[in-house]
């Protein structure tokens, strides 16, 4: 493995910055219940028009501001043929279960339910068990090179670049 | 941990591996061509037999893939078997964000294996497979099929493989990868047979930083959107590239039935829109491109002797294979022509050189040059089972005939004659277009023989391009490859070349932490062509050995009858540019 893939224990700025991240997600998701919003998560539109393109994979490895990769290591969802692209295309990431087998089974507290389902994921307090990768019923968590998970955590970024109507963000009851 | 600089030697004839970071090289020489010409140069004894184990295959990948959208091509350099000179082969499907996630930006395979063997890069480790009990399948979809179930990594390798025409060193036979993309050109497949090797899998799942990760997501954005909002890329989007049948057609450009003429009667039939409205049941895309071009077709079949039983296929169908397989062979009927697409497919031969060939054939046969007992079924133009049992034969060979005709249309036509009917420039048999002069000017002098190299047929659809000399015209089709050398070096998919403008692309590579210009850009095309060039001729090319066939003169093009003097004075004007070139591109020699 490369030691460039370990990340350091983290700074004090990082840390800063993480609970202000919080703070600031904290207020937006209060704001967002004052208005009564439902929560919103990825969902599949049509699957059958999935060219099998991975443009989601991709945009996942990029959704975060500060931190894009190139690659798809950290992507929470994966593009693949149905035994053969004769077949046809399909994409398996987090259906977003109202009781996410993968949350007991975290010894860490790295992954907790997420209001409309699914998970919320701390990387930080995750120590690569792998357990989570075991639990999914539907092997849509994946092993990153660090032997951490990487999971959809529904933020819709994917969704953005779908080139085919394949997936969709959209608001689900709570 | 930057790009992907690093190299995957594979040595075959000792199941050996080593990875050496070549980032010198890499900034240097971009990636993709410009870099695989450089490796092959180091790897490979230019006068190695391309059918024994010196022959080297270099796998490539550039700094665009998997950075940005519709850089999804591999480029592949080897010797090839069919013009005994460099082969280079293009290819989408998986490969290249395999190769690129998998952490490389190159994979050589030398040697070759005592017995069959397939390969599995899985990250950063190399496997090496028995494959005696998948050698001999024919089915390039089914060694495809069986690999794939046995190994893991589903949605983020490629599995590169072999039909039955490579395992009997067809030297137009192709590898195929995501059952539906092919290395196609030149003869891959062949070599990977005389490799004993069936199938190279590569398993890819890391990732790396952008330089400037705010400049990475907005130039990434941009491309993005380019591609999908605006027309550049219409053309592949709606009827994919059989969208030149049509009006190929109409003007009078369509070679048809060996080139005895250029327009076919039942091009309609087989054109896009066709294929579109009757057949087409899904469009799949290469890994990391949202344009989807390519077409699947549904070919539903009854069974002959039950009733209620039907077989459903699905084939993957383009320009290339339409023109060769269908009007070249006369083949108007749509099913008909599947099945042949098919059979290609399944067998991993070359489209292009398998319908040039039988077309070949099919007027050797008429003029008696040859008789039904070498061609062991009766071949007419126009009848697709006929061409169906040749296929087979192809790759059989039962006899002397098939086994030359598996050479490729040079050197079957140097053992039966018929040189001036046998289609093919620099031994590469031709491509789909019979436009004027600068499509078989382009055929002749791009570096390896393919329309893509130049686009000399784009060029002659152009309104000027009546006016234009010779001169002209060899200016116009070397600068169109110069900069496709930096395409092919990024590496992009050449339908994506309205996209990746110069400007973008030195926009595109600066996030990545590579800062060039469009005038460095166009520099190193230059570089890259010379070196090529350099490469091909220490391999033995030269002009002179180069082949016009005569029918190319008997069948009118929508510029009229095109004249050999003509031809003549472009090539001689070539010839001193060329030298030019090459003799500015040495390295002046250092003073003592």
């Amino acid at each position: 493995m490369n030691p460039d893939m370990l990340r350091p224990f983290p700074t004090l700025m990082h840390q800063i910055r993480y609970h202000l991240s919080t703070l600031v997600m904290a207020v937006i998701l209060s704001y967002g219940s004052k208005k009564k919003s439902m929560p919103k998560r990825l969902v599949i539109k049509d699957i059958e028009k999935c060219v099998g393109c991975g443009v989601c994979m991709y945009a996942c490895a990029r959704r975060s501001v500060k931190d894009p990769e190139i690659g798809i290591d950290r992507s929470g969802i994966l593009t693949t043929s149905l035994s053969g692209f004769e077949r046809g295309a399909t994409v398996i990431f987090c259906r977003a279960c109202e009781e996410p087998p993968c949350v007991p089974v975290c010894p860490t507290g790295a992954l907790t339910p997420r209001a409309g389902g699914g998970v919320s994921y701390k990387e930080d307090l995750c120590i690569a068990c792998g357990n989570c990768i075991k639990a999914c019923n539907i092997g849509a968590i994946f092993e990153r090179s660090d032997g951490k998970p990487a999971v959809c955590v529904h933020c819709g970024y994917c969704a953005k670049f779908c080139p085919h109507g394949v997936l969709a963000f959209e608001e689900v009851p709570a | 941990m930057n790009a992907r600089t690093k190299v995957l030697k594979i040595d075959l004839s000792r199941y050996k591996y080593e990875v050496e970071d070549r980032s010198e090289l890499f900034e240097q020489w971009l990636g993709g061509v410009g870099v695989a010409v450089q490796l092959l140069r180091e790897e490979m004894d230019v006068r190695a037999d391309p059918l024994s184990e010196d022959n080297v295959i270099v796998f490539a990948i550039g700094p665009l893939t998997p950075a940005y959208p519709m850089a999804s091509k591999t480029v592949a350099l080897f010797k090839s078997p069919l013009t005994g000179n460099l082969g280079e082969s293009h290819a989408g499907g998986r490969t290249a964000t395999s190769i690129a996630n998998a952490g490389y930006g190159a994979i050589i395979i030398k040697g070759a294996s005592r017995t069959p063997v397939y390969v599995v890069v899985d990250n950063e480790k190399v496997h090496f497979r028995d494959a005696r009990g998948i050698w001999g399948i024919k089915s390039s979809l089914t060694a495809g099929r069986i690999i794939a179930e046995r190994e893991k990594g589903r949605g983020m390798r490629t599995v590169m493989r072999i039909g039955g025409a490579g395992e009997r060193l067809v030297r137009y036979a192709c590898v195929t990868t995501e059952t539906y993309r092919h290395f196609g050109r030149l003869g891959l497949g062949a070599v990977f047979g005389s490799k004993k090797l069936k199938a190279l899998v590569v398993i890819g799942r890391g990732s790396y930083k952008p330089a400037d990760a705010a400049g990475y997501r907005r130039v990434y954005e941009k491309i993005f959107r380019t591609a999908l909002e605006s027309d550049v890329m219409n053309k592949y989007h709606l009827l994919g590239t059989p969208v030149n049948v049509n009006p190929l057609n109409e003007l009078g450009a369509l070679p048809t039935r060996n080139l005895k003429a250029a327009r076919f009667e039942k091009a309609e039939e087989i054109s896009g829109e066709a294929f579109a409205e009757f057949n087409l049941g899904r469009r799949v895309g290469c890994s990391h491109c949202p344009i989807a071009c390519i077409h699947i077709a549904v070919l539903r079949e009854p069974y002959e002797e039950e009733s209620y039983f039907y077989k459903t296929i699905m084939i993957s169908y383009d320009y290339e294979p339409i023109y060769a397989l269908g009007s070249m062979l006369g083949v108007g009927s749509r099913d008909g022509l599947l099945k042949l697409i098919h059979r290609v497919e399944v067998l991993g031969l070359d489209a292009m050189s398998t319908g040039v060939c039988l077309a070949w054939a099919t007027e050797a046969l008429e003029k008696g040059l040859i008789s039904e007992e070498d061609t062991l079924v009766r071949l007419r133009f126009g009848d697709h089972e006929a061409y169906l049992r040749a296929m087979d034969f192809l790759v059989e060979q039962p006899n002397d005939f098939y086994k030359h005709l598996a050479q490729g249309v040079e050197k079957a036509s140097d053992a039966y004659g018929g040189k001036d009917f046998a289609l093919a420039f620099g031994g590469n048999e031709m491509p789909g277009y019979h436009v004027g002069y600068a499509t078989h000017l382009g055929y002749l002098i791009g570096l390896r023989h393919s329309h893509l190299d130049n686009a000399g047929y784009s060029l002659d659809q152009k309104a000027d391009v009546r006016a234009m000399t010779p001169k002209e015209i060899v200016d116009s089709l070397v600068e169109e490859e110069i900069w496709r050398q930096v395409l092919s070096s990024l590496v992009v998919c050449f339908f994506a070349r309205g996209v990746y403008k110069p400007g973008t692309v030195v926009e595109a590579l600066e996030p990545l932490g590579i800062k060039t210009s469009e005038e460095e850009l166009r520099e190193l095309g230059r570089r890259i062509y010379a070196e090529k060039l350099r490469l091909k001729m220490d391999m033995g090319f030269t002009l002179d050995a180069l082949r016009l066939p005569r029918r190319i003169f008997e069948t009118e093009t929508p510029h009229g009858m095109l004249k050999e003097e003509f031809f003549r004075e472009a090539l001689d004007y070539y010839k001193q540019k060329i030298e030019n070139l090459i003799k500015l591109r040495k390295k002046p020699k250092p003073s003592i």
